[in-house]
């Protein structure tokens, strides 16, 4: 069939934000702008950097954030992700509230069998308690992958499959997170700790089947 | 004003392009892994113990038989075929991709017991002799190997011969020691990271899906078998579920309990460049046969039996004879 339906969505590259290092109670006039920097377990050993700036959308202020992340190895630029999201607060300025993202991206990876291209929808949601200084809250995330176009590589074709087919593939599954989010402010400086379990969106356990990662942000 | 419409223009390339391309449903059969005998009646197959096995065999059915076992749990026989030559030697051979594994029906994973492996071993003996008494040869690879022990532990008087290639372990003591050795986790390896980065991109839980990625995993953690990458060793499928799941059946085990009352020949192969399948673990593994004799190929890692194909051909003729 053809794929009109879904490649248009490259207009929302990219995707698999699902590190928010910001602590999202700080939105506002003064803070206007954010960099932050990820490390820890997240599909793999992962490091990530982010660059926020806040709009005004529909008079609420939003985070607009780009991040860019990748594992580990011996070869840093064969796998990567890039990601654009929005996020703000359902219940902004009390203390209870429910912090939402919505996101597009993309995933690449490049390993001894093929080559994927992914490209992603995130949603995030981080009920929980937001004080001035630090929150802790539930965190919950859902990155779908919505199609991956996939190649094999010259030594799957020889060892494995010949006719293996190259080309662009739905139905690619998605990645459910569900753990908890932690936050400080000190200053213009925030750090976070977000940790939980991590599997298919069908509930089978990811090859790492957990996640935490330790973000430091600043705002400007 | 025109500058408020410069993101059509990513639409329309975008959607231009979308026309052109053709979107392929992941499950579908044939397109990442070999179509199994159940998605291609074309394929030689058997059917027993309540599933369709890939399976062939070449030369005279009232020769004694050669029964080849392959490696994995859930790899295939593919890398096995050159041995159909041994049919010119004066043997049956028969080859089958294992419950789940290879081209044979796919399983879900309540299938994946070791009693049931047993089991079809017992129905494919049965299947393809003559008689009790006919000759029976297990000639087994890696896990093929430990099959096959496995075999011979619980009929230890059906079996003439074997010849047994890099087995990692006959008890679950010994095979706990052969992972640590083989598989040390490492967070920050590339394998590691290859394997684990492409749940972001590829999550699917169909079975085409999560064979393509054992694959990848198979791949990624086999630096210590030290293989040559000329001329790879050849697979058609790794079955994901028999792979993952066999293991998982059968947490202890020990399969030598009476392998004192074989009282036939053992040929143990030995590919010299392996770090964890060394000889010194063949030598130790062989004490649990009364009359076992290893032999160190030179020049090939854990998949030596093809890529030293002549050499290993004429041990087993020569060991047969």
């Amino acid at each position: 069939m053809k794929g009109i339906f879904f490649l248009p969505l490259l207009l929302l590259l990219p995707l698999v934000a699902s590190a928010q290092l910001a602590q999202i109670q700080r939105l506002g006039a003064s803070n206007r702008q954010f960099a932050g920097l990820g490390f820890g377990a997240d599909q793999g050993v992962t490091t990530g950097i982010q660059y926020g700036r806040v709009i005004p959308i529909g008079g609420r202020p939003i985070l607009l954030t780009a991040e860019w992340a990748a594992p580990v190895g011996k070869r840093v630029f064969d796998d990567s992700r890039v990601g654009l999201q929005l996020s703000g607060s359902l219940h902004p300025g009390r203390r209870w509230q429910i912090p939402v993202s919505l996101g597009a991206g993309a995933a690449f990876t490049q390993n001894k069998i093929a080559r994927l291209n992914s490209l992603n929808l995130l949603v995030g949601i981080r009920p929980g308690f937001y004080a001035r200084r630090w929150h802790l809250a539930g965190d919950i995330f859902y990155n779908k992958i919505l199609a991956v176009h996939l190649r094999p590589s010259e030594y799957y074709r020889e060892a494995y499959y010949a006719e293996a087919q190259d080309g662009w593939y739905r139905n690619a599954g998605g990645q459910l997170k569900l753990g908890l989010s932690g936050g400080l402010s000190l200053g213009r400086n925030d750090l976070t700790l977000r940790a939980g379990i991590a599997a298919t969106e069908k509930g089978r356990p990811n090859v790492l089947p957990a996640y935490a990662v330790i973000g430091y942000g600043r705002w400007f | 004003m025109k500058q408020k419409h410069f993101w059509l223009i990513p639409v329309l390339v975008s959607t231009l392009a979308a026309s052109c391309q053709k979107v392929e449903t992941l499950s579908e059969p044939g397109l990442l892994v070999p179509k199994t005998v159940t998605e291609n009646p074309a394929l030689p197959s058997v059917f027993l113990n309540n599933t369709l096995f890939h399976a062939e065999s070449f030369g005279n059915p009232a020769d004694p038989v050669i029964l080849v076992l392959h490696g994995g749990p859930g790899g295939d026989y593919r890398s096995m075929l050159p041995y159909k030559a041994l049919a010119d030697e004066g043997y049956y051979v028969v080859f089958w991709d294992q419950r789940g594994a290879g081209l044979s029906e796919r399983q879900n994973k309540d299938a994946m017991t070791v009693d049931n492996y047993l089991k079809d071993l017992e129905l494919v003996v049965e299947h393809y002799t003559q008689s009790d008494s006919q000759q029976l040869i297990l000639f087994g690879h890696s896990w093929g190997a430990m099959y096959a022990t496995l075999y011979i532990n619980a009929h230890p008087e059906r079996v003439s011969k074997a010849v047994l290639c890099e087995p990692a372990a006959f008890t679950s003591d010994e095979l706990n020691d052969f992972i640590a050795k083989a598989y040390k986790l490492d967070f920050f390896a590339e394998g590691t990271n290859d394997i684990t980065w492409a749940d972001g991109a590829l999550s699917a839980d169909d079975h085409a899906s999560l064979d393509f990625k054992q694959a990848l995993a198979i791949e990624s953690v086999s630096d210590h078998e030290r293989n040559s990458t000329d001329n790879p060793a050849p697979h058609w499928r790794y079955g994901a579920v028999t792979s993952q799941f066999l293991p998982r059946s059968q947490s202890s085990f020990d399969w030598t309990t009476r392998l004192h009352e074989f009282d036939g020949k053992v040929l143990f192969i030995d590919g010299e460049w392996g770090t964890v399948h060394t000889l010194e673990r063949q030598k130790m593994l062989s004490t649990h046969y009364p009359d076992a004799s290893v032999v160190t190929v030179q020049g090939a890692g854990h998949d030596v039996l093809y890529q030293r194909f002549d050499n290993c051909k004429n041990l087993i003729v020569n060991f047969l004879n």
